[in-house]
């Protein structure tokens, strides 16, 4: 019998970010123009079309990253100022004299490697959770019929609509008398419980998405599972997880990033500890000066969200692909 | 004996089967249900009862009595205009809906073409779904409204609202209000590029998912198209947008439940002021329950328009 080999059919792109970029920035070898066929091509209505619509493009694009990036690289600028640039009126963009007073100002304030090291800790911790219950309820939903599965769906978006402030003062006192008397406000136990049980930040829309995403995928994967004999987990662990690979990055990127920069749940149940989120006001600590004030903010917020752009760098590959493989339809 | 366990075995087979999968379905949505049963529901009643009763601050803690409806009296017509809130910051959104739908859907169908750096590009369109949350975007609501305080201190711009966070806004407007020789259309000028901020901000996820839609359309479409002699103005109305058109559906939940729910929402902000104080807490809790209750009318009323748009496949 002739042994397949699944391997070699399928290219497995090895090569790193760099390699890739490499190879397109090269200057492609040269063989030539063919001019009566570029000319039959570009000198068109369509072809002057074209290129009108690429010069569009190119504006719309590249004024719209002008405007994300802007903010950001002003406030890297902004913060490597010293306090003679700030008001100094000669000095227009880049710092003149430049110092890391402000970095470090910030840093102290904010209590930052505390605050950072506590800060991942309760991100990885809620995002975890958050994607295990989102990995299970989606499959749950996307595959079984159950009685009352669709009720259990409407109330999961319907969690999404009702703002958390309104609920905020029945959980705080659930959670300071747990269970008749355990006090459980300002540590971890509140945002990992509620987040293992689904009802963390937002965890109503990573359900949704979870649910589409395995609702778009093939039923034949998982019946020839049953037929060879795993169980529902086992074809769950073995077969769909493998595949949600990218959704499951893409969730976790999400909750992971809105969890960081959370307020109304991080400010209510943890008041007192020292997090990211609830350091970060105290940047402006014994300075009274608006303006210093206000580089002391962009600074602070630079500084948090530091972690989140790299994290967002590496894991950017993933994160856009899982999106687009979702098969989210209505 | 044997014609009896005939007719039986398959219609008994099919009854286990089914009961084992609602079985299995229980048990991968059994977190939720714990949640939903221990923590949210009791938190809802609680919220609830809250909302009937009037709260008073002893030394011993909370005491709660009854009330019915006063709560919710005053707070639709007592003196503290919580409607009129509602009604101003809803009629903002209505008109932002369709500009970020718009904006998005377009931008997706841009990000969906081949030309250079379309990575870099994709990777920067999506770093404000990541920023322009939470605590990040309360520091810039905040350094922007001092860039506003600053900017009506030493120039005479008027009310240029809720800029963006342009370095040195005032030295910006003062080109813009140069170049145009013109107060009224800088202050135009102004306002526009400052709300395409906040737009570009808050359309990322529905950027993301209507190019995920795009991507799901096999590219044989697109050629068989090309090769009937379709323009890409026919080729936009007549295959990506009835392929996309279910999306449409749930960017504009999103949108609607993401516009409400923003912490800078007006009604947002106003109910959240008087939950932290428990003298307003009772009214609060009404107050927000009312909220509730019109962002559901809300997202069913969007959805009732624009299911009715959505050109389903099958």
């Amino acid at each position: 019998m002739k042994q397949i080999n699944f391997e070699s059919e399928v290219h497995v792109d090895n090569r790193n970010f760099i390699e890739k970029l490499l190879e397109k920035l090269a200057p492609k070898k040269f063989e030539g123009i063919d001019w009566d066929r570029w000319k039959r091509k570009n000198l068109t209505l369509a072809g002057f079309g074209r290129f009108c619509w690429a010069i569009v493009r190119a504006v719309l694009i590249i004024g719209i990253s002008f405007m994300i990036l802007y903010p950001f690289v002003v406030k890297i600028i902004v913060s490597f100022m010293s306090t003679n640039d700030l008001t100094d009126k000669t000095v227009m963009f880049f710092p003149r004299e430049g110092s890391t007073y402000f970095i470090q100002r910030a840093v102290m304030n904010m209590d930052y490697w505390t605050a950072l090291i506590n800060s991942i800790w309760l991100s990885l911790v809620v995002s975890i959770f958050q994607l295990i219950v989102s990995c299970l309820a989606g499959y749950g939903f996307a595959r079984f019929k159950f009685k009352g599965s669709n009720l259990l769906f409407v109330i999961v978006i319907v969690s999404l609509i009702i703002p958390p402030q309104t609920i905020m003062l029945p959980l705080y006192s659930t959670f300071r008398y747990f269970f008749g008397g355990l006090d459980l406000v300002n540590t971890l136990w509140p945002l990992a419980i509620m987040s293992a049980t689904g009802l963390g930040l937002k965890n109503g829309l990573y359900i949704y998405l979870m649910r589409q995403f395995f609702r778009g995928m093939p039923k034949e994967l998982e019946q020839s599972a049953y037929i060879d004999g795993a169980g529902p987990f086992k074809t769950f662990v073995l077969i769909m997880l493998p595949n949600a690979f990218n959704m499951m990055i893409t969730v976790f990127l999400f909750s992971f990033t809105w969890q960081w920069t959370d307020t109304t749940y991080n400010s209510m149940l943890m008041p007192n500890m020292t997090i990211l989120s609830n350091t970060l006001f105290n940047v402006v600590k014994g300075v009274e000066d608006v303006l210093q004030q206000q580089t002391l903010l962009d600074t602070g917020s630079l500084l948090m969200i530091a972690p989140l752009l790299i994290v967002f760098l590496f894991a950017q590959r993933y994160f856009v692909q899982g999106i687009e493989r979702s098969g989210l339809v209505g | 004996m044997s014609k009896v366990t005939i007719e039986k075995m398959p219609k008994r087979q099919r009854f286990s089967l089914e009961r084992k999968q609602n079985l299995y379905g229980y048990i991968f949505v059994l977190p939720i249900i714990i949640g939903f049963a221990c923590i949210y529901l009791p938190a809802v009643i609680q919220s609830l009862k809250y909302s009937f009763s009037s709260i008073e601050v002893t030394s011993e803690g909370f005491k709660t009595t009854f009330a019915g409806w006063q709560n919710y009296y005053e707070a639709l017509f007592g003196g503290e205009n919580f409607l009129r809130t509602v009604i101003e910051s809803t009629s903002g959104i209505i008109i932002q809906i369709p500009i970020i739908l718009i904006f998005a859907f377009f931008m997706a169908n841009i990000l969906n073409q081949n030309f250079l750096g379309k990575t870099a590009a994709r990777v920067i369109f999506f770093v404000p779904v990541i920023i322009s949350t939470g605590i990040i975007a309360e520091v810039e609501n905040m350094s922007s409204m001092m860039d506003v305080y600053q900017s009506a201190e030493k120039m005479e711009i008027g009310s240029a609202s809720g800029a963006s966070n342009i370095f040195n806004y005032a030295s910006f407007a003062n080109l813009i209000l140069q170049t145009l020789n013109n107060a009224d259309l800088a202050n135009i000028v102004l306002t526009a590029i400052e709300s395409l901020y906040s737009i570009i901000t808050s359309s990322g996820v529905q950027m993301l998912v209507f190019l995920s839609g795009l991507q799901g359309i096999s590219t044989s479409m697109y050629e068989a198209a090309q090769v009937e002699g379709a323009t890409g103005w026919e080729v936009f109305w007549k295959i990506s947008f009835p392929y996309v058109s279910p999306l449409i559906l749930v960017n504009a939940i999103y949108t609607v439940i993401d516009q409400f729910l923003k912490a800078d929402n007006l009604a947002v902000k106003f109910i959240a002021q008087r939950l932290a104080s428990p003298s307003t807490y009772a009214v609060a809790s009404s107050l927000s329950w009312v909220y509730t209750a019109v962002v559901l009318v809300f997202v069913g009323v969007v959805f009732l328009i624009i299911n009715r748009m959505v050109i389903y496949q099958d």
